[in-house]
């Protein structure tokens, strides 16, 4: 953790309870599943719920980051500071693909989905909101980029990993 | 308190094996599993006591049947499996009390006024080919008053549910589209039709069913191909109705804003989006928001609004 994300953190971010999130999370969830017909329509809409969310961010993090990434590998520590800045946590690690044009954002101890097992829906990118949150980023900064979340804990794997890859 | 809130005090009691609202000649209206076999009773005791009926008590095979005056219209009929006559009458009564605060509508003009003595034996054993004329009959009645096709009703979760030409006939006990219903889903779709109110969505009901949005789907499909319920499924509730969009609003004097920011703050009028603006003057988005930003909280403010109400 840098000075800048451990003094925004503790002085600059105004904060609420974790379980008020994550419970508030699940129920947006549990919405989501009981009026989607698949899963790929359940991340889908969760992503484009993220890429709201993503847009209004973009404005607290507009006026507050003063180093735009530039080149599309640098919305590596971009990307890192605002998640700390939101969550109070880093991501366990970063990888950046040889030719910059890949890069994997992974959470061990994702404050999304702590503590939230599913079983019955395979594919289901419960913290797809952060890819969505990553695309209004990417799109509004003017980058054709996607984004997705290649793994999940709640479904298993052993982290979450979100990836944005640059398409062009 | 609503009507099917006062009916799920009964339909929530393990005592309570089903119950239903009956008019003075006896047909059923509203019913909850009640069961079909007791319909010769009830109305043996209805002819019996006629306008006196205040509160009595049957025996049946099963167990205690209650009947009680709700109003001059509507008499309430509960049938209890396991329970003392003293407090299959008490709760009887409890709920009956309660349905006096209700106010019930008239019986549906379409149900006969005399009692139907021979009603329930001359139902056919075999239904088949009654329903299949009563089917047929339905599919050209339909096409005659220009009601769409039930294959091109497309039920979704935020549909309101309506009760339909045909509702009344489903919700009675023991006619071939009682029967039909109940073959198709046993209780749950009699439960589907008792909470459609003409106010609750799909979505809704299946809430307070605590079941799938997608088993009410099957149901309410089924129910508007038979003309039992209708939907109103307004179009732009698939596209998200009414989101709220933020649009900023520059209320400083432009001259003092910074020159490479004016032409942006000129178009932050309460109407515009960030989007609208970069577009307009032909930007990047993000160049037109870093030229609002500084001044949010200060002389910008953002203004949430109903898309809708533009």
């Amino acid at each position: 953790m840098g000075v800048k994300g451990s003094l925004a953190w503790s002085l600059k971010i105004p904060k609420v309870s974790k379980p008020l999130f994550q419970a508030t999370y699940r129920e947006l969830m549990n919405y989501l599943i009981q009026t989607s017909s698949n899963v790929d329509e359940i991340n889908q809409k969760l992503k484009e719920i993220g890429f709201k969310v993503g847009e209004y961010l973009l404005m607290d993090y507009a006026d507050r980051i003063r180093k735009h990434a530039v080149a599309f590998h640098q919305f590596a520590s971009t990307l890192q500071l605002a998640y700390k800045v939101n969550s109070g946590q880093e991501f366990t690690s970063i990888w950046i693909s040889d030719d910059r044009r890949v890069v994997k954002f992974t959470d061990v101890k994702c404050p999304i989905c702590e503590g939230v097992e599913i079983k019955d829906l395979p594919g289901l990118q419960y913290c797809n909101l952060v890819s969505g949150v990553f695309q209004a980023v990417l799109t509004l900064r003017g980058f054709n980029g996607d984004s997705y979340q290649e793994s999940c804990r709640a479904v298993g794997d052993d982290a979450c990993t979100w990836t944005i890859k640059l398409l062009e | 308190m609503a009507l099917e809130h006062i009916l799920g005090k009964l339909k929530y009691d393990g005592s309570v094996t089903g119950f239903a609202l009956l008019t003075n000649n006896g047909q059923p209206f509203l019913s909850f599993s009640l069961p079909e076999e007791l319909l010769p009773q009830i109305h043996g005791a209805l002819r019996i006591h006629a306008s006196s009926l205040k509160l009595v008590n049957v025996m049946t095979k099963q167990g205690t049947l209650i009947l009680a005056r709700v109003d001059p219209n509507w008499i309430l009929a509960v049938h209890f499996s396991e329970e003392s006559l003293g407090s299959a009458l008490q709760k009887t009564k409890t709920v009956v009390d309660m349905l006096e605060q209700v106010e019930l509508p008239p019986p549906p003009s379409n149900i006969a006024t005399e009692l139907p003595v021979e009603a329930v034996e001359e139902v056919p054993e075999d239904l088949s080919p009654e329903i299949e004329k009563m089917k047929a009959a339905t599919i050209t009645e339909g096409a005659e008053v220009g009601v769409p096709e039930a294959g091109l009703v497309v039920v979704r979760h935020g549909c309101i549910v309506h009760h339909g030409p045909r509702y009344t006939d489903a919700v009675t006990l023991g006619s071939p589209l009682n029967r039909l219903l109940k073959d198709k889903s046993a209780k749950f779709a009699v439960d589907v039709l008792l909470l459609a109110d003409e106010k609750r969505t799909v979505f809704k009901i299946s809430q307070e069913l605590g079941k799938s949005v997608e088993r009410v789907i099957d149901v309410v499909t089924w129910c508007v191909s038979e003309r039992i319920l209708t939907v109103e499924c307004p179009e732009e509730q698939e596209a998200g109705v009414a989101p709220i969009v933020e649009y900023p609003l520059y209320e400083g004097d432009l001259k003092k804003a910074k020159k490479e920011h004016q032409a942006v703050l000129m178009l932050c009028d309460g109407v515009h989006t960030v989007q609208d603006i970069a577009a307009e003057l032909n930007i990047p988005y993000f160049k037109a928001l870093q030229s609002i930003v500084p001044y949010r909280g200060k002389t910008v403010k953002f203004v949430g609004k109903d898309k809708a109400g533009e």
